[in-house]
């Protein structure tokens, strides 16, 4: 076992968190991150209407009978508006709810009489302090490190979470740059009371990603991944490959947001990973990606970084305590 | 606490002050020396060889902990005659110096011959390779958060230091957004022998720098600092301020900028003058995004006993949730 404030209030073994990837974190997945004894989000923005999200919930109930949770991105133009998504979410029973990329206000006091546990996933100290404020249960901070949108503050996580860890009351789990045993511990250390990954977890068996694209992942170290989308206020962090580059020289001539986001799309990404093609779409990657070097299951990668945190403590660390 | 990195220097605590320019000084590496870490003089702080020779002098009279010399090799227009300070510091019997910058293979190698172990401060895991070929022993590696120069890869120490650790055979040291306790256990976790700091130093009673300076950088967050130099690809992070937002705002002109549209700016004189001055807006200030995690202006020693105390603290916390 492994006991945190973060582990009591979701019911889970292991302080271990896989943060809503959209079009990733589908029922397969999930249920394989429960099974392990972690905490699953599947992502409601990856599917086209409110039923879809409904079949894909009963279909993670079929695959586990632990918990899990719903990540509900807050942003406008989604096919599925977060509010029709949020209706999804109370009527299935969820328990809990990772909100995610706007202002989780509107939906908070719903979930909480639902009985529902919020963790809100945002990117700056002052963010989480409003969650907190607005009865979130947990803050889920995002360092610079981190795959997709790490905010534009660019702090990286070895500053952030001890910086929000001492202005907040609610846990913090810290996500971006996370990968391993050490970066749990480092975390634990820093103040967290758990850990977040996405990046690691598009790395498992268990992940819809094809072989091929798995494969790009594989080969970066932590500096293959670059930041898109700054120039229009949306700093985003992918893989480097032939289009992000294209995407970086278009911002550096000006280009306007339209073009840009033809290339830098979800809707991009989802066609080349149909096709197989791991240079036409904007992948998004966390630094960690450099510290990941295996595609285990779910299982063995949750039972390795367990291991390793307390191989650490128990032997590298001990010493260090009197 | 006892680290490959305690036992190769002889010091008492795994945490190093590196060096800064203007503020390594024999006050505060003395400080850091007798409240049981490692002080670090700066060379280039010091006028002439000559006068460094006196400052590790008036060091020696403030400490009998041992304590090292930082030397800085920079490529410039009219560099500083670097082969006359590195002759200074072997002669004056000084033991340990940190490199950083692009120190030639021959300057290590007369270190090596003299018996000195060398610290090099570097910003990525290849030229930590490097800089372990040619036979330093001790890697400090500076991640994206520190003040100074990061480097241009943007990694967080978070990332940095276990790949670091992972491709290096020799110690690694945590360089950059380290500020307390907590980050030395973190530091700790992921595989380093030690810390190195900056900033937190500067904000310490001992450097010798107006006060005004300290109180007013004390006060910035996590958000507070800014990165200069980005167009010129030599990246620097400094105290968000005056000055350092309009070097930014000049940097981001259509067409860009050269490094004379910035020189009266960011001259080394005017960053000297601002320390001496107290006014925080007169010049650039070198600060790391752990300004953050700042609240006070401690003594050397009550910095240091304290972050060993929450260091321990938080590995017994970190061992108790994971036995739960």
């Amino acid at each position: 076992m492994f006991k945190t404030r973060i582990t009591e209030l979701f019911g889970i073994q292991y302080p271990l968190i896989q943060g809503g990837m959209r079009f990733v974190s589908r029922a397969e997945l999930v249920a394989a991150v429960a099974n392990a004894g972690g905490l699953g989000f599947l992502s409601a923005h990856s599917f086209p209407s409110p039923a879809a999200l409904h079949e894909e919930i009963e279909k993670i109930r079929g695959l586990t009978d632990k918990p899990f949770g719903v990540n509900l991105t807050i942003l406008p133009k989604l096919s599925v508006r977060p509010e029709d998504s949020a209706r999804v979410i109370l009527d299935a029973g969820i328990t809990c709810v990772e909100t995610a990329g706007g202002n989780p206000a509107p939906f908070i006091a719903a979930f909480k009489e639902a009985g529902i546990k919020v963790l809100h996933k945002c990117t700056a100290v002052r963010f989480a302090l409003k969650a907190q404020q607005l009865g979130a249960d947990a803050v889920s901070l995002t360092g610079f490190e981190a795959a997709g949108h790490p905010g534009e503050d660019y702090v990286p996580n070895q500053v952030l979470i001890p910086a929000a860890v001492d202005r907040l009351t609610i846990p913090v789990v810290a996500n971006g740059g996370f990968a391993d045993g050490r970066g749990l511990v480092a975390a634990l250390a820093l103040g967290a009371e758990g850990i977040a990954m996405g990046t690691r977890f598009l790395m498992v068996q268990e992940s819809p990603m094809p072989e091929v694209i798995k494969a790009r992942y594989l080969a970066a170290t932590e500096r293959d991944t670059s930041l898109i989308c700054r120039s229009i206020g949306d700093t985003t962090r992918v893989l480097r490959n032939a289009l992000t580059e294209k995407i970086l020289e278009l911002e550096k001539a000006g280009a306007g947001h339209d073009a840009i986001m033809e290339l830098a799309s979800s809707q991009r990404w989802v066609l080349a990973t149909e096709r197989g093609d791991p240079e036409d779409g904007a992948y998004a990657a966390g630094v960690g990606v450099g510290l990941i070097n295996d595609i285990p299951t779910c299982a063995s990668l949750v039972q390795t970084i367990i291991s390793d945190a307390r191989a650490i403590i128990d032997t590298r660390l001990s010493r260090f305590v009197q | 606490m006892k680290t490959a990195v305690t036992e190769l220097l002889g010091i008492r605590y795994p945490i190093i002050q590196g060096g800064m320019m203007w503020v390594g000084r024999a006050e505060l590496a003395s400080a850091v020396s007798n409240a049981g870490g490692l002080g670090i003089l700066t060379a280039l702080t010091q006028p002439t060889p000559d006068a460094l020779r006196d400052e590790i002098e008036r060091c020696r009279s403030l400490t009998r902990a041992p304590f090292g010399v930082n030397l800085t090799v920079l490529p410039t227009a009219s560099p500083p005659p670097y082969a006359e300070y590195l002759q200074a510091i072997i002669d004056s019997g000084v033991k340990i110096v940190e490199t950083a910058g692009n120190c030639p293979k021959e300057y290590f190698d007369k270190l090596k011959a003299a018996g000195i172990k060398i610290l090099h401060k570097c910003t990525s895991v290849r030229h930590a390779l490097s800089a372990e070929r040619n036979g330093v022993d001790v890697i400090s590696i500076d991640s994206f958060e520190c003040a100074g120069h990061p480097g241009e890869d943007d990694v967080g120490g978070l990332v940095l230091i276990p790949a670091a650790v992972k491709a290096l055979s020799i110690p690694v040291i945590a360089s950059g957004g380290i500020a307390d306790g907590y980050g030395l256990a973190a530091a700790l976790a992921l595989g380093a022998q030690g810390v190195n700091m900056g900033t937190r130093f500067m904000l310490t009673q001992e450097a010798p720098i107006h006060s005004g300076i300290k109180e007013s950088v004390v006060k910035g967050s996590e958000r507070d600092t800014v990165l200069i130099f980005r167009t010129l690809k030599n990246s620097g992070r400094v105290f968000k301020n005056a000055i350092s937002e309009q070097v930014v705002a000049i940097e981001r002109q259509p067409g860009g900028c050269t490094f004379e549209d910035i020189r009266p700016l960011v001259a080394g004189a005017r960053g000297r003058a601002t320390l001496e001055s107290g006014n925080v807006n007169d010049g650039l200030v070198w600060a790391s995004q752990s300004i953050g995690l700042m609240n006070d202006i401690p003594t050397c020693k009550e910095l240091l006993d304290r972050m060993v105390r929450e260091c321990r603290v938080q590995l017994a916390q970190a061992a108790e949730l994971a036995s739960a």
